[in-house]
């Protein structure tokens, strides 16, 4: 079919807004995409932001699990992230960058029936634990020491501190090993 | 003109789809991709499309494994059946004091972190033990630890059992069956959230739990029984060395220990030598990247007497 100088024009005309719509998605999608690859879940029940790239560094945030933080630097192991408007650095096991990863859902403490079913479409969780709990009486008891073991930390201080009093940062910031 | 407008759209829509890949792919990788996945099929939900989506997400979901709170819940039930064996150390100062060089190892930023964190539990026993669980419960008998002459040596006992939690080694642990049988339900789970929360939850909550339980049992029967391969105790091997330069210990701290308590069982079976390869193989894979000294390892040994005697 042959199409005449006007018709040409005219269909030239018609492909404009189709372009116009390319140009505009284009860039969006691109960014999106990019911007949800930069995007991390946060995995781990608690992180602790630092101002430098060392363990001992002082803390400037604590991120949650589930918190989504913006990846800004990356230098392996070590991420720069941000949340809220406070950049600092975490180690790369922290986060995951797959938006849908399964998280712990409900705490081991509730644990109650009425969330079983949500939770039990979500993996291996405080429910999946409950459930197989019920059929090992006994070790009811191993299990509520793991469960105190849990609530004993270390505070950040004193490793610091048990850290210096053993020469061990001194050690690795003279170099030697 | 149909078919022209048509024509332009699908270039539009390819040229759209293929830059939004090749920027996913450029940005992050495949998991990338997978993300965009999930997110146009959760945008899609319900639609054919959406269908299609799904079935990328789940496929990948089904490779990707088990996420750290999952691994945590793993990890927690192995532990309670190590525990199930053992009789904890009532000596809190020694709790303590392993607990604070283990953290002092975790500085090294190659360690992998864990949904909540390491624990250290001494237990009473003489025998030479130490074990690790998913998840980062570490386990070791009084008896490993007054075999360490000072606390560089009891640092690399628990570097190599942090780096056995950081490698997923109990994770690499479970059979391919079982592997599949919890994907299935994973997988599953992942698609029918909703279905389940109207509550036909039981039959799934079940086989997902018989899958939990296959698990533990196929990690607890590794970690126990028959042990880790040669390969995998000297891939631990390596990653302590590192762990122990990147914390500021003496890396000669492991060979030093492997030789003491290689020269006690040479020759012994069950237990630990049963578990595992023969120290003076293991000294020889290290090579050069298991010596050199540290500052201050006099100073630790002091505190490391005051705490555990010797």
């Amino acid at each position: 079919m042959k199409i005449s100088g006007d018709d040409n024009m005219r269909t030239k005309w018609k492909r404009w807004p189709a372009a116009a719509v390319l140009a505009v998605l284009v860039p969006i999608l691109a960014g999106a995409v990019a911007w949800a690859a930069d995007l991390l879940t946060v995995t781990d029940r608690e992180t602790v932001m630092r101002k430098e790239k060392k363990a001992w560094s002082p803390r400037v945030g604590t991120l949650k699990e589930k918190d989504k933080v913006t990846l800004v630097k990356r230098e392996e192991p070590w991420l720069l992230v941000e949340l809220q408007g406070v950049q600092g650095w975490i180690n790369q096991s922290s986060v995951s960058d797959d938006p849908n990863v399964i998280t712990s859902g409900t705490d081991a403490a509730r644990g109650a029936r009425a969330t079983m079913a949500s939770e039990a479409g979500r993996g291996f969780n405080p429910a999946v634990e409950t459930e197989y709990r019920k059929g090992k009486p006994n070790l009811e008891a191993a299990f509520k020491y793991i469960d105190s073991l849990e609530k004993v930390s270390y505070p950040e201080d004193k490793v610091v501190s048990f850290l210096k009093a053993g020469k061990l940062i001194e050690s690795l910031e003279g170099g030697a090993n | 003109m149909k078919r022209s407008r048509a024509g332009l759209l699908c270039l539009a829509a390819c040229a759209v789809c293929s830059l939004g890949a090749a920027a996913a792919a450029f940005f992050s990788g495949c998991s990338a991709i997978q993300s965009a996945a999930g997110a146009m099929a959760s945008a899609t939900a319900g639609t054919p499309a959406g269908s299609v989506f799904k079935g990328i997400e789940l496929s990948a979901e089904s490779f990707k494994g088990f996420s750290p709170s999952q691994e945590h819940y793993i990890g927690r039930s192995v532990a309670v059946e190590i525990l199930s064996k053992y009789t904890v150390d009532p000596d809190a100062a020694i709790q303590e004091y392993v607990n604070l060089v283990g953290q002092a190892v975790l500085i090294a930023p190659e360690a992998g972190k864990t949904f909540a964190g390491y624990h250290f539990v001494v237990v009473e026993g003489d025998e030479l033990q130490a074990v690790s669980t998913p998840g980062g419960f570490v386990f070791l008998t009084r008896g490993t630890v007054n075999r360490a002459k000072d606390e560089d040596e009891l640092a690399s006992v628990l570097a190599h059992e942090i780096a056995h939690v950081t490698l997923k080694h109990g994770m690499k642990s479970i059979k391919a069956a079982t592997r599949k049988a919890a994907a299935a339900q994973l997988v599953k789970g992942v698609g029918e959230v909703g279905v389940a929360a109207a509550g036909s939850d039981s039959k799934d909550l079940v086989e997902l739990t018989s899958a939990f339980g296959n698990t533990i049992s196929d990690i607890t029967g590794d970690l126990l029984v028959k042990g880790y391969s040669r390969e995998t105790e000297v891939e631990a091997d390596k990653l302590a060395v590192t762990l122990m330069k990147s914390s500021g210990y003496a890396r000669a701290a492991l060979a030093s220990y492997l030789k003491r308590v290689g020269e006690e069982h040479s020759g012994g079976e069950g237990g630990w030598s049963s578990t595992h390869p023969k120290p003076v193989d293991r000294i020889a894979q290290l090579g050069e990247v298991g010596t050199g000294a540290a500052l201050g390892r006099d100073i630790r040994k002091r505190r490391f007497a005051q705490v555990v005697g010797g």
